[in-house]
């Protein structure tokens, strides 16, 4: 298990060059601007932190995790393996989402010990699950653009449109399109917590229904990416 | 070409139908949880229902359809937006929650297995009053109830309802068909506060009544309680009244417990027991049972000891902290008074003497006969303010007259008692029907040697009996609502008063009056703020008139689409002394979409100022 995992961290290290300069600026200018004002950051501040900016991050590592083979026209060497296909796909998934959870945590850690306590148990949970589905769909749009660029900006477009929503059900006159296929569920419930208002909330004693349906989600993405990828090979 | 056409229409039509799949998912998903919670905690910010807030969206792109047609026809459609921005928005929008009321009150015929019959039902209560509301605010109804307030300098303002009398139909429909349903309590209550508006005090009691014993656990319940307790400490009835008054409190401390498990008691549920408790008390006192309201008024000094502290940091709390310590410190005044008749072992007969609450009483007559069924109230000084706005129609006059406590309502023979008023200053209010007998009446300003004090009820160490208020007919007016221009003029027309020489007309704009300020030199601006007249004739011989439409012309004249305008008519006889005048809350104007743009024609292009131009418009 431990010699899988660092093959794959072997392959899809490289991968992540580019993005992880970038993941590695905005989590230092996040982490800066807690530090300098420390006074803004709360257990909602986490939580919005952990359920929008870890999954962007892990849609950033996922994206290219096929591109070792991708790249240079060797998808072949994909279903040259032993194992199943959507063994290798499922393992630099992963691994590149707890990578992405890695960052959040050591960030989160960060945080934690140097501005105030949050739970942060809680938090990296609530992370799982809109970081897998984020990273699946960047994943997916590689696969399908063939272009890695786009799959970042189809996950960044899919993230913005879930901070829009999320938005909406802020205002004063809620205006409420899927509470379902939310990132925030966890951040809503604190928030309502907050204001002393969990029972009048709707949708924020049912957050964990979120996570569930993004972790379906993420399923039926993964299963649709490996059959892109299987198509994508046999049509050599 | 063809074939990337081909391929765009496909992405299209997939990144459509994964639109519509994210809208559908997200809908299934708050219907389950609508139906797997209790909607009534979650309030919002808009005056509507939960279904109706959630399902806005897909009620606006039109993809209710899925969840069946029960559902389809209880979200139904959005209103129309060109209805919307038409020149009488509030008609277009009473027409179109009329329409949806229909459509609602129908749906558990249409759909008797549906699972929106209740929801349905209390949205068509909802509907129906905001569209009576609206309504009236756009002139497609008259008004079918008048408040009467007296002024501080004489006489009586006078506002409109709107004819709520459909509504709690509905309310009766879900309390009768669906008794187990969530929203039951509530249609309940509304039943009994509409009997009781009504003037039918048994019926209302009968509701208030069945609440209490069918929904022991509602928090409606305690309204009930209450009003039960009102009812029957105005009747004399204080054995009966602490029971309910009793009943109340375990209720309430019952609902704010569920409410708030694990923390003690917030300040305002701590008031409210606070108050409870309170009452409790005076009605021991006033049974002579000393030692239980020592125990209370303990408690209850706890409570405000408690709340003092939440107040300091809730401004909003420090009213109501206040107006109960000071029925506190009165209720233990009374219990010091009694304990020491006791130790001195005097003979008062009957309770203790209660020395700072009274009963206020009076007669209302319409043309010297009794008038029953007016609702008259003390109103303090807060709630005169409320009710003061002219032209506020609203919800905030319907709901500041709803939590007045000093009411009650004329019997056959014209008579009202308002018992147990604290000392202080009041001002009377009478609600009573717009027409008697299909003729619209007004109160009648008193006599002038008790105008004055007619204005204000002073209730200071004894029992008050009031002036009798009158109420005469009013000029029947004939012109109301939208109007059309005809030759650069709006018409009124009234019917003839028998007697009347010639009329003296007034059009007058309450609502907008700073809308129409430049028309004025400064030194006249003040009378302005309590007369905006803005166009009169002195002797009309013919109980009809041509106002130009320049006269009526805003500020800005594009505003003209939603001023709202009264006139005024008041009968002389052949000595110019007023023989009637007409009610303003029935006399109630907007220009219509074709007067409005008759207006915008007459303003000539690069005309000197206003005031010239409406100096050269003669009255008729």
């Amino acid at each position: 298990m431990i010699g899988l995992v660092r093959y794959n961290l072997q392959i899809v290290a490289p991968t992540l060059l580019w993005t992880g300069i970038l993941v590695g600026l905005l989590v230092l200018l996040i982490l800066a601007a807690h530090f300098r004002n420390p006074s803004s950051f709360s257990d909602i501040a986490a939580a919005g932190f952990a359920e929008q900016t870890v999954p962007l991050i892990a849609a950033f590592f996922a994206g290219g995790v096929l591109d070792a083979e991708m790249k240079r026209g060797a998808h072949e060497l994909l279903r040259a393996k032993r194992r199943p296909l959507w063994h290798t796909v499922a393992w630099r998934l992963g691994i590149s989402v707890a990578l992405a959870l890695a960052v959040g945590a050591a960030a989160l850690a960060v945080l934690h010990f140097g501005v105030k306590r949050v739970p942060l148990g809680w938090l990296l949970l609530s992370a799982v699950s809109p970081a897998l589905a984020l990273g699946t769909v960047s994943l997916w749009a590689r696969i399908r653009f063939g272009n890695a660029f786009l799959g970042y900006v189809v996950a960044l477009a899919i993230w913005v449109a879930n901070v829009m929503v999320s938005l909406l059900q802020q205002l004063p006159f809620t205006i409420s399109i899927n509470p379902l296929l939310t990132m925030s569920s966890f951040t809503e419930r604190l928030q309502a917590e907050a204001r002393d208002a969990l029972l009048s909330t709707p949708y924020a004693d049912w957050w964990w229904v979120s996570k569930v349906a993004l972790l379906v989600v993420a399923l039926a993405v993964f299963a649709g990416t490996t059959r892109r990828v299987e198509h994508l090979v046999e049509g050599d | 070409m063809r074939r990337r056409l081909r391929s765009l229409v496909r992405t299209a039509l997939k990144l459509w139908l994964l639109v519509l799949a994210y809208l559908w998912v997200g809908a299934a998903y708050k219907l389950l949880y609508a139906q797997t919670h209790d909607l009534a905690r979650f309030k919002s910010a808009l005056p509507i229902s939960h279904y109706q807030k959630e399902f806005l969206v897909e009620a606006l792109l039109r993809q209710t359809w899925p969840f069946g047609p029960a559902f389809s026809a209880y979200i139904g459609r959005a209103p129309s937006v060109a209805a919307l921005a038409s020149s009488n928005p509030q008609t277009a929008l009473a027409d179109y929650l009329r329409e949806r009321e229909a459509t609602l009150a129908t749906l558990p015929d249409r759909y008797p297995l549906s699972l929106f019959s209740q929801e349905a039902l209390e949205d068509g209560y909802a509907m129906s009053q905001l569209a009576a509301l609206l309504a009236l605010q756009g002139g497609r109804e008259e008004p079918r109830r008048m408040l009467a307030v007296t002024r501080m300098r004489g006489g009586w303002r006078l506002h409109g309802l709107p004819d709520l009398s459909r509504a709690p139909t509905l309310a009766r429909r879900l309390a009768d068909e669906y008794p187990e349903s969530p929203q039951a309590p509530l249609a309940l209550l509304r039943v009994a506060q509409a009997e009781q508006q009504a003037g039918r005090e048994e019926a209302a009691r009968e509701a208030y009544r069945r609440l209490a014993l069918e929904y022991p656990g509602a928090a409606e319940a305690e309204e009930a309680a209450s009003a039960l307790y009102e009812a029957a400490r105005a009747e004399g009835k204080l054995e009966e009244a602490r029971e309910y008054r009793r009943r109340a409190l375990a209720i309430a401390e019952s609902v704010a417990r569920t409410r708030f498990p694990k923390s003690t008691l917030p300040a305002r549920n701590t008031l409210t027991l606070l108050g409870f408790n309170v009452d409790l008390a005076a009605l021991e006192v006033q049974l002579a049972r000393l030692a239980a309201a020592r125990n209370l008024l303990e408690v209850a000094g706890a409570q405000a000891a408690q709340v003092q502290r939440a107040a300091e940091k809730d401004p909003l709390l420090a009213p109501q902290l206040s107006e109960r310590t000071a029925r506190l410190e009165r209720v233990r005044s009374e219990l010091w008074v009694a304990e020491a008749f006791e130790k001195l072992q005097v003979g008062v007969p009957g309770p203790p003497p209660r020395p700072r609450e009274f009963p206020v009483s009076g007669r209302v007559q319409f043309r010297g006969q009794p008038f029953p069924g007016a609702e008259v109230m003390l109103l303090e000084e807060d709630e005169a303010r409320d009710t003061l706005p002219a032209g506020d129609l609203g919800m905030r006059l319907l709901g500041a007259l709803s939590e007045v406590r000093l009411r009650a309502t004329t019997d056959r023979r014209g008579m009202y008692t308002i018992g147990a008023v604290p000392a202080g200053e009041y001002r009377l209010a009478v609600l009573a029907p717009a027409r008697v007998n299909g003729v619209p009446v007004i109160p009648v300003d008193p006599p002038a040697h008790i105008l004055a004090r007619a204005a204000v009820v002073r209730v200071v160490s004894g029992p008050v009996r009031l002036p009798a208020v009158e109420y005469a007919a009013a000029v029947s007016t004939r012109t109301y609502g939208e109007l059309r221009a005809t030759d650069g003029a709006i018409r009124l027309e009234w019917n003839a008063v028998p007697g009347a020489a010639a009329y003296r007309v007034a059009v007058l704009n309450f609502e907008n009056r700073d809308a129409f300020r430049l028309r004025l030199e400064s030194a006249d601006r003040p009378a302005m703020r309590f007369r905006p007249v803005l166009w009169q004739a002195d002797a009309v011989r013919d109980p009809a008139v041509n106002v130009p439409l320049l006269a009526l012309a805003p500020d800005n004249p594009m505003f003209a689409r939603f001023a709202t305008y009264v006139y005024e008519v008041v009968a002389l006889d052949a000595r110019g002394e007023e023989v009637a005048r007409s009610a303003l809350p029935l006399c109630r104007f907007q220009l219509s979409g074709q007067a409005f743009r008759a207006l915008q024609a007459l303003r000539p292009p690069g005309s000197g100022p206003f005031r010239r131009r409406r100096q050269e418009q003669s009255p008729q």
